[in-house]
């Protein structure tokens, strides 16, 4: 367990330096800068803002009351901002792109901070970053920050109340997150763009042409997930157990003490 | 364990089918912004316009660079804090025992 463990760390460890150093170019899968007409993208801001809106009160709630949150909260924001600009080759597919990291920053923080870390790295990346763009932010936000957070927190949720391992529910909460967060964009651009062809048709396709990239990256973003959610946990159980699950938390912490 | 080998199958055929409908030697390495978005949002009759701050080039290397390293400094950062562990009671005493400081 031990061995386990320090390779795990050591594999987070090698992650973290190439992502912090990683100088790509901006190969994403962020919905760029002008493609989605102007109802479309107010749609998207109108959809996305109740989320911020939330997130922004209970960061000013509990900011004067918890001040664990602060540094965990740093933390998740500045994963996701790097492993949301890193683009990954994918052998496969002979393409570029990139894991969204909001899973396991809900994991962590819950998913409305997670929606909140996800927002801010959105918004530098559109501004300093050519990545993305000011119109479709809130189509990103929405589909990165948004499903992608609630996608992961759900799953993980969800397996861990059914005794599912930390490891094996942190792994699909990151392929849910990464999966969910690439099918809302394929229905976000598809809504807008779609022509006489019919939405389904143009969903499907976009869709399809996704999965040879996003199939392993998900995978990817799967094991990045668990690898870190696990080191954290190992570290300190009583912060990353979840903020949102006192309960399993206090059993989880019983566990690793084990 | 059958289950599990069923579905890794399943997946790798789907992967292997998407893939060789998607991959084009011209399209290597490209970003899905380029090859799924943008090629899509053309062919409807939008296209990617300029972003507000236009950084192009190798600046826009530059601009990854420095997003990357401000980035791992945060993320080393906070993550300090997060993960710098008290010692247990446990290593107090074996660490007392042994004569060494615990932490």
């Amino acid at each position: 367990m031990m061995r386990l463990t320090g390779r795990i760390q050591v594999l987070f460890a090698a992650v973290m330096l190439l992502t912090a150093l990683n100088p790509g170019a901006a190969h994403a899968m962020h919905i760029s800068e002008g493609i989605l007409p102007l109802g479309w993208a107010a749609f998207w801001f109108a959809v996305s803002a109740p989320f911020v809106m939330a997130s922004l009160a209970k960061l000013k709630k509990e900011s004067f009351s918890d001040h664990g949150i602060k540094p965990l909260l740093g933390m998740a924001g500045a994963a996701v901002f790097i492993i949301s600009c890193m683009p990954v080759p994918v052998p496969t597919a002979g393409t570029c792109s990139h894991p969204a990291g909001t899973a396991m920053a809900a994991i962590l923080v819950g998913p409305l901070y997670s929606i909140l870390a996800a927002t801010v790295a959105l918004l530098l990346q559109a501004l300093f970053l050519a990545h993305g763009g000011l119109t479709t932010l809130g189509a990103n936000v929405f589909s990165m920050g948004v499903v992608g957070s609630l996608a992961g927190w759900g799953v993980y949720t969800g397996l861990r109340k059914m005794n599912a391992p930390m490891f094996a529910a942190a792994f699909m909460a990151g392929v849910a997150g990464d999966w969910a967060t690439y099918a809302v964009t394929s229905f976000s651009l598809a809504s807008a763009l779609h022509g006489p062809g019919g939405f389904m048709g143009l969903f499907t396709t976009i869709l399809v042409a996704f999965i040879p990239t996003q199939l392993p990256l998900g995978l990817l973003e799967g094991f990045m997930t668990a690898g870190a959610v696990v080191f954290l946990y190992n570290r300190r159980p009583e912060l990353a157990a979840g903020f949102a699950m006192p309960k399993l938390q206090r059993e989880d912490a019983d566990e690793v003490r084990a | 364990m059958k289950n599990s080998m069923a579905l890794i199958i399943a997946a790798a055929l789907l992967l292997l089918a998407t893939a060789s409908i998607a991959y084009s030697e011209e399209e290597a390495w490209k970003g899905v912004d380029e090859t799924v978005v943008e090629k899509y949002a053309d062919e409807h009759g939008r296209s990617a316009a300029g972003s507000l701050v236009n950084v192009e080039g190798d600046a826009l290397l530059f601009a990854f660079l420095m997003a990357g390293v401000a980035g791992g400094f945060v993320l080393g950062y906070f993550y300090r804090d997060v993960v710098k562990r008290k010692p247990e009671e446990k290593e107090i005493k074996n660490g007392a025992r042994k004569g060494v400081h615990a932490g």
